[in-house]
């Protein structure tokens, strides 16, 4: 599942990918995109690194306005990811924007979350089964 | 099977949640779901709805970035969500 006005602002699945994966070696974001990125990564793993210092050099690329809608859109995707991750349940969309049963949408995703396109996009259209069947992603 | 049972989204649609369903199955993100899980609690899924647009969908940071944030950190949880 991904925001289809993201998508439509030209976000593709490979910058998704290089901005998890890759952020800080990537020529394809900017220092003001990558610090964002560490922030998340940083609010998810090690809060405690988050300190006067790390603001300091945010407020060096974002206003404390910038600064407060990211920590709160941080904040509220680290706090829901977690919560939805115990209540044990799929996306309704599969990754080609269909709604799918709950049964059909644990066969697309499998045990790996939704961000795993590759393989979650194969189930989908039907040219994964090789994967599933080997439970690889 | 969910830890809490999904309410239908026909039934949801009835419902002060049907135009947050709505706009769900229109744009996608956040899924559908959201509503299905929160909809025990309507008042607060659709509090929490119009938070996550605010959030997600206004202010000054670009929302590419933000949707990259959102995988990068639903990846971190293991969310299949």
């Amino acid at each position: 599942m991904r925001s289809a006005s993201a998508k439509r602002d030209g976000l593709t699945e490979e910058m998704i990918d290089e901005g998890i994966e890759n952020f800080r070696e990537s020529d394809k974001f900017t220092e003001s995109e990558k610090i964002a990125l560490e922030y998340s990564e940083l609010m998810q793993f090690e809060p405690e690194k988050i300190d006067g210092a790390f603001y300091a050099r945010l407020q060096e690329l974002y206003s404390d306005e910038e600064i407060v809608e990211l920590g709160a859109f941080i904040g509220f995707n680290v706090g829901y990811h977690t919560f939805f991750r115990t209540l044990d349940f799929y996306p309704m969309f599969s990754p080609d924007g269909h709604l799918v049963s709950q049964e059909e949408s644990r066969r697309i995703y499998g045990d790996r979350p939704t961000s795993h396109l590759r393989g979650a996009m194969a189930r989908a259209t039907g040219e994964g089964e090789s994967e599933i069947e080997s439970g690889s992603e | 099977m969910s830890n809490i049972t999904m309410l239908d989204l026909d039934y949801l649609a009835k419902t002060k949640l049907g135009p947050f369903v709505k706009k769900c199955l229109k744009h996608r993100a956040p899924d559908p779901a959201f509503h299905a899980i929160q909809g025990h609690n309507e008042d607060l899924s659709k509090a929490m709805y119009i938070a996550w647009g605010t959030v997600f969908s206004t202010g000054a940071v670009d929302h590419k970035l933000k949707e990259i944030i959102r995988v990068q950190l639903s990846r971190a949880a293991d969310c299949n969500y």
